[in-house]
């Protein structure tokens, strides 16, 4: 969150914590409140999938400190994730689902 | 009481059978890995030679057709799954910790548990003999063959929980030496100085910790639509045969790097040895082994050419295959510019990486000819892919795996292997070799499809056919010739002293064989070949110097723990065999097993690494 | 004897073994969901219609949303009684901190009475009901035609577990802070809310999967039920085997086994929780939200 803890390399503390909780509640219901709208799936797929993408990261940034802790987890925990996207997309792609 | 707190304390310094049970000792466990293969490499040898028996000539009914599926399905599992890759497991165990200067691996007991689980699903996978129902679709299994209506047997039951247990034997390892290549080097012991089967063994590690989990999942469904009845491929429910195969095969092609990278690190430490030079382009090889790898996981698809895929997704996975090619053909180049110019020592372990390299390349090309969508149509299913698998598998991973044995054994054993046995066995390997696959090639034009258990008279494939099986036996002969060799070697054999070949790498600059806490002081390195340094240093360091300190070196304890949850996960899959057959009995003992090994777990987790008032017998 | 540091503890990098470890099974972790989740969109759209026997089926989904008074009434006296236990445990140790992690038990006792309560409550599943619900009886009287797919998903009730899991992660690194301050009591308490928040969301796994049964969606009776059941039962194992660790990491704690020394088993087993919730996370988006009226 604030800028000096980055410099620092610390922990995010208690505070730090809830905050970030309580923004995960928040996208979770606009997540919901989306779904419930009346738009296109398109746009609803999008925004969706937008808001996920952001509590994925909040909660692998600083739940699980890779934000903060050595870039080498970051790498090798990346590297399954990339692939198993990269596969998804993949088997959609061959199985005709991102077109039909 | 007294004899119930004798039975559970720990093995702390075990003699005998006892000791090998419980042994968290990597060189050991490396041993017990490559017996088990080289035993299983016997099994899947001995189907083999029954199916070229059966195919010697025309219209032959040495065995059923029932039996001869079992038998190709058991050949492929076996060879694949049982040999090569724990043969490559027996290497990287053994030579992992010595090559970059560690005691031991991060988690001596997962290996130990990593062990016993293959062995145990190993075991698993052929007690379907027993039953009269060995697995018989095809190693790859597909859907819906392997469905209750098709296979109604438990054949491929057997062969699912075989797989799914031999999946976490080799996840544990792969788990185990990510973090022990990336985490134990000794100073100095920077990546890029690390031995190349070193750098193997780290991709294949990850190649395995991200391929398994998809062939595990998609056993996990091919579980439930054979116990629960779920509609996974089901195709009357709608479900999409091409499913499994996509499944499959985006772990089958990362697993055929898993068995071909071994065999390449191996041969890139065995040429700069016999060629007295350094490898021709170090990083190259190693960008190359991981472009592979990454590269890997984009083109399973070729397997399925002729699944109507349509034209955009075959001309993907054809360019992407072709592309592939690249970074092996840089490898070869790479070893071809090693031996240019090199003080070259034709041993039996350089013979064996010369065969390697040209059988391995004339299966890399007939596999870019797989890539041409248009070829591959003609051969899909026919002896020429039988020849193309062939001569990558065998005249790649094992004439590597056998170099590898030749170099290492003096290692291992302390002995050497004798020279004129080591130079027969390997020419008549790449006779027999030549003899049997060569003309594989031929009849697979010509349209033998593959596994049929036989073929008309009007075909005229019965030359050829006679042919191959002669050549069969002219392997097994060579194979014959390798076991009097190991065996007169380990009665009689030559001693083979510290560093036999006058190699480079950190292994060779202890004792033959290692002491089990490998190293007395820690070397540090400083460069990629520290013994052929001019002051030698870190050899002097080990080589017989102080013998007093050898006790303080602290190594982990044997535990029980790895060996009763690999058999309590084992007999958890035995279970649900059992289930099928009597629900009570079956229930009963899963649930009893995995208390077992629920209780075994908390017991391994709350178990110090050493026991902390354990003091070392001499002290 | 010269003392040797144990084999776990050098390492070239710096890093730890063990949470290497960990990222390395998370990372392959990925790939085991990415094969289910993949599955699971690739069948999308492929459910046809399934007949159920009119005697066997129940219709409780109905009923499961809408709490009636009487069950609500119970609900609420039991509230009662276990706030004000907790909030006499929470002012006797001075810490009115950990009210919080008072509520979330509570939460989670709510919870569960909610699912048993439901679960008993199972009306009959008649001809008239079978028309109802868009279904077809068939001729003879004795089965019902229905379309049965992703139209079930409840979202509603599945938000409010997404939430149980978002409080379960926020009360993980609440425990794991409080260790690292050496407050062995908060981190207890959190740990211990950590793992109720963990049950919580199982039992609403199990009230939804109880739910669909009723609804006459079996693992056999499609593939949206193939799917749906094996990719969240998958996630469920995952939590089911979080539970274990986090409550023997309590239990083990008041063993003297975890203290601000080994702060590392927490951090590790949190690393593990966390990316349990994160796959809930990707579940909830694409498998409930998406999946329900996204592309396709």
């Amino acid at each position: 969150m604030e800028s000096s803890n980055i410099h620092e390399k610390t922990h995010p503390g208690p505070r730090q914590y809830i905050t970030i909780a309580v923004i995960l509640v928040i996208m979770t219901a606009v997540e919901v409140g989306v779904f419930f709208l009346t738009i296109t799936p398109a746009a609803m797929t999008g925004i969706i999938l937008f808001l996920a993408m952001g509590k994925f990261a909040l909660v692998v940034g600083y739940y699980m400190q890779l934000r903060y802790d050595d870039r080498r987890f970051l790498y090798i925990f990346a590297a399954g994730f990339v692939v198993a996207i990269a596969i998804m997309i993949a088997l959609m792609a061959l199985f005709d689902n991102l077109t039909r | 009481m007294a004899a119930y707190t004798e039975l559970l304390k720990r093995p702390v310094s075990p003699t005998g059978v006892w000791s090998w049970l419980t042994t968290v000792d990597h060189k050991r466990i490396g041993l017990l890995y490559g017996v088990t293969a080289l035993t299983m490499f016997f099994i899947g040898g001995i189907e083999a030679v029954i199916m070229r028996l059966q195919l010697a000539s025309s219209d032959q009914t040495l065995v059923s057709p029932e039996v001869y599926n079992q038998l190709f399905t058991m050949h492929g599992t076996t060879m694949i799954f049982m040999v090569i890759m724990p043969m490559g497991a027996a290497f990287f165990n053994y030579l992992i910790p010595l090559m970059i200067g560690a005691r031991d691996v991060a988690f001596p007991r997962l290996n130990a548990f990593s062990f016993w689980m293959f062995l145990f699903g190993t075991l698993l996978m052929h007690a379907s003999f027993l039953t009269m129902s060995a697995p018989a679709m095809g190693w790859f299994a597909y859907t819906p063959l392997t469905s209750l209506e098709f296979s109604p047997t438990s054949g491929v039951d057997y062969w699912v929980l075989g797989l799914q247990v031999l999946g976490i034997a080799s996840m544990a390892a792969a788990f185990n030496f990510v973090v022990t290549i990336i985490n134990l080097r000794a100073p100095g012991m920077t990546l890029m100085r690390m031995p190349v089967f070193a750098w193997m063994t780290l991709i294949i590690s990850f190649l395995l910790i991200f391929a398994f989990p998809v062939i595990t999942i998609a056993l996990t469904l091919l579980q439930f639509d054979r116990w629960v009845g779920t509609n996974f491929y089901n195709t009357a429910a709608g479900a999409d045969p091409l499913l499994w195969q996509h499944l499959f095969w985006v772990f089958g092609h990362p697993e055929v790097y898993i068995l071909i990278l071994p065999a390449m690190g191996i041969v890139s430490d065995v040429l700069p040895t016999f060629t007295r030079k350094p490898l021709f382009g170090y990083p190259a090889v190693v960008f190359a082994g991981v472009t592979i790898a990454f590269m890997g996981f984009g083109v399973w698809s070729h397997h399925m050419f002729t699944t109507g895929m349509g034209a955009w997704a075959n001309g993907v996975f054809s360019f992407a295959t072709m592309l592939i090619a690249l970074p092996t053909g840089i490898k070869v180049f790479n070893w071809l510019g090693t031996l240019w110019g090199g003080a070259i020592q034709f041993n039996t372990p350089l013979l064996f990486s010369i065969g390697f390299i040209t059988m391995f390349t004339l299966g890399g090309l007939s596999g870019v000819m797989h890539a041409i969508v248009p070829v591959d149509t003609q051969q899909q299913d026919t002896y020429f892919i039988v020849a193309h698998f062939h001569y990558v598998l065998f005249g790649g991973s094992l004439f590597g795996l056998m170099a590898g044995i030749y170099y290492w054994f003096p290692k291992m054993t302390g002995r050497m292997l004798n020279e004129g046995l080591g130079k027969l066995n390997f020419w008549l390997m790449l006779i027999g070799f030549n003899m049997t696959f060569f003309p594989m090639h031929i009849v697979g034009v010509l349209g033998m499809p593959r596994r049929i258990y036989t073929y008309g008279a009007d075909q005229g494939w019965d030359n050829m056919n006679m042919f191959m099986t002669i050549g069969s036996f002219v392997i097994v002969v060579s194979f014959l010739v390798f076991m009097v060799n190991v065996i007169r070697s380990l009665r009689s054999g030559e001693p083979a002293g510290d560093n036999p070949w006058g190699a480079a790498t950190l292994e060779w600059s202890i004792s033959s064989p290692p002491p089990h806490y490998n190293f007395i002081e820690i070397p540090t390195i400083t460069s990629r070949y520290p013994l052929w340094e001019k002051d030698h240093s870190v050899g002097a360091a080990q080589a017989h110097g102080h013998d007093d300190d050898s006790h303080a070196v602290h190594m982990p304890d044997p535990s029980y723990w790895p060996l009763v949850l690999s058999a309590g996960i084992t007999m958890l899959a035995g279970g649900l065999l059992i289930w099928k057959w009597h629900q009570i009995l079956g229930f009963t003992i899963i649930s009893v097993f995995g208390l077992l090994a629920l209780y075994a777990t908390y017991r391994w987790a709350f178990e110090p690494v050493n026991e902390p008032n354990h003091e070392e017998p001499h002290q | 004897m010269a003392h040797v540091q144990p084999i776990e503890e050098q390492t070239s990098t710096g890093l730890n073994n063990r949470k290497l470890l960990m990222w390395a099974f998370l990372g392959s972790d990925c790939m085991f969901f990415g094969a289910l989740i993949s599955t699971f969109l690739v069948y999308r759209g492929r459910s046809g219609s399934s007949i159920l026997e009119l005697q066997e089926s129940h219709d409780a989904i109905k009923d499961a949303i809408g709490i009636s008074t009487g069950g609500l009434s119970i609900i609420l006296i039991l509230l009662g009684i276990v706030a004000f236990a907790f909030t006499l445990i929470a002012v006797r140790r001075g810490v009115v901190k950990q009210i919080i992690p008072a509520v979330l038990v509570l939460f989670a006792i709510v919870v569960i009475f909610q699912s048993i309560w439901i679960a008993g409550h199972q009306p009959e599943f008649t001809a008239r009901e079978c028309t109802e619900m868009g279904g077809l009886v068939l001729p003879g009287g004795e089965s019902c035609e229905l379309v049965i797919a992703e139209n079930l998903l409840d979202i509603p009730l599945t938000s409010l577990s997404t939430f149980v899991l978002l409080m379960s992660s926020l009360s993980m690194v609440m425990a794991l802070s409080a260790l690292e301050r050496n407050n062995l009591p908060g981190f207890r308490t959190w740990l211990t809310a950590t793992s109720i928040l963990g049950v919580v969301f199982l039992g609403f796994q199990v009230f939804e999967f109880n739910a669909f049964l009723q609804e006459g969606l079996t693992p056999r009776e499609n593939l949206f039920g193939s799917t749906f059941y094996v990719l969240t039962g998958f996630h469920g194992a995952h939590v089911t085997l979080g539970v274990l660790w986090l409550s023997s990491l309590v239990v083990a704690s008041f063993k003297g086994k975890v203290t601000q020394k080994t702060v590392l088993d927490v951090e590790i087993a949190g690393l593990y929780w966390h990316f349990v919730d994160i796959v809930w996370i990707v579940i909830f988006s694409v498998i409930y939200l998406i999946g329900a009226y996204g592309i396709g």
